[in-house]
C-alpha cells in the first residue's frame, strides 16, 4: 500500500480521538499525535488497536512504543504489511 | 522528583473498557489485569491503574530526560494498601520503584508518584477552567516564600518544563495533568 493511502486511512482512524481539530488541517508525517492533535495517551492505544484492525496487522509493544507521530505510524504499518 | 495524573471519571467511564481485553493487553501486565478483573468495579480500577502508570511515567521521564514513549506495560503497578478511597503502592519501571498514592472520588481519580519519602508536597485539583500555570506560580510563590514576579515556567532543551527563579533554573520538580473537566498539579514544599 502506498504512503498516501496509508495517511488517508490514518487520518480517518485518528479523527474521533483528536481534541485539537485544527491539527487535522495540516495532517502530514510530522504531525505529532500528542502535541499537535492532542490525543490523550489512553486514546493513543485505541488508535493502535484501530490501526491493527484496519490494516489487518499486529503491532507488538516494542513497535507501539515509538508510535508518536503520523510518520512513525506509517513506517510501522509499512513494516508490518511487508512481513504479513 | 514527582509525577501526577488526574482522570475525569465521567469522561473516562463514557466508554467501557474492562471487557476490552485487547486494550488491556497493550497496557496492563497479567497481575494488573487480575487486579482489575477481581475488583469490585473493574472500570474504575482500570483507570486507577492507568493513572498510576501515567504518574510514574511522568516522574521517570523527567528524572532521566527520556524521549516520550508509548509503552505503559513496562511500568508494573503493585497496590500495597487500599482503604478509604486511598491506595498506596509501588510503580516499578527500569528497575526503579516509585512510591505511588492514589485518591478516588466519584468524580475523579488522582495519582501521584515520587521517589523521596520525606518530602511534603502541595497538590491542587480543579474542576473548572483556570490558568493552571499562573495558579501554580501563585501558589508556589506564596507557599515557598519567593516573589511571584521573579518566578516563571520555562522548558529545557528536552521540552521538560521547569521553574525558573530570577532567571535561574530551579531543580524543584512539579507535575501538571489535564483530563476532561479536571486539572491538577503538584509541587514540593521547600523547608526552610
Amino acid at each position: 500500500m502506498n504512503d498516501k493511502n496509508i495517511l488517508k486511512k490514518l487520518k480517518i482512524i485518528v479523527t474521533p480521538y483528536v481534541q485539537n481539530k485544527e491539527g487535522l488541517n495540516n495532517f502530514n508525517e510530522e504531525t505529532d499525535f500528542l502535541n499537535d492533535l492532542k490525543i490523550n495517551s489512553a486514546n493513543l492505544v485505541d488508535v493502535v488497536l484501530d490501526v491493527e484492525d484496519e490494516f489487518n496487522i499486529e503491532i507488538d509493544n516494542d513497535s507501539m512504543e515509538g508510535m508518536l507521530s503520523v510518520g512513525d505510524a506509517k513506517d510501522i504499518i509499512q513494516q508490518k504489511l511487508a512481513h504479513s | 522528583m514527582i509525577g501526577n495524573d488526574i482522570i475525569d471519571l465521567k469522561l473516562a467511564l463514557s466508554q467501557t473498557r474492562a471487557e476490552n481485553l485487547r486494550f488491556q493487553k497493550k497496557i496492563f501486565t497479567r497481575n494488573e489485569q487480575e487486579f482489575i478483573q477481581n475488583s469490585t468495579n473493574p472500570e474504575v480500577h482500570l483507570w486507577l491503574l492507568w493513572s498510576i502508570k501515567e504518574a510514574v511515567y511522568k516522574a521517570h521521564q523527567r528524572i532521566f530526560k527520556l524521549p516520550r514513549k508509548l509503552n505503559p506495560i513496562k511500568i508494573e503497578c503493585t497496590p500495597i494498601t487500599y482503604s478509604k478511597n486511598i491506595m498506596a503502592g509501588l510503580g516499578k519501571v527500569d528497575g526503579i520503584n516509585y512510591k505511588t498514592s492514589s485518591y478516588l472520588t466519584s468524580d475523579y481519580i488522582h495519582s501521584i508518584s515520587h521517589l523521596e519519602t520525606k518530602q511534603d508536597h502541595y497538590v491542587k485539583i480543579v474542576s473548572e477552567p483556570i490558568n493552571l500555570k499562573q495558579d501554580m506560580i501563585h501558589e508556589f510563590s506564596s507557599r515557598n516564600l519567593v516573589l511571584k514576579e521573579q518566578l516563571q515556567i520555562i522548558k529545557d532543551r528536552y521540552s521538560i518544563p521547569f521553574f525558573s527563579l530570577k532567571n535561574k533554573k530551579l531543580n524543584t520538580s512539579f507535575s501538571i495533568s489535564h483530563h476532561g473537566n479536571f486539572a491538577a498539579y503538584i509541587f514540593p514544599l521547600i523547608k526552610y
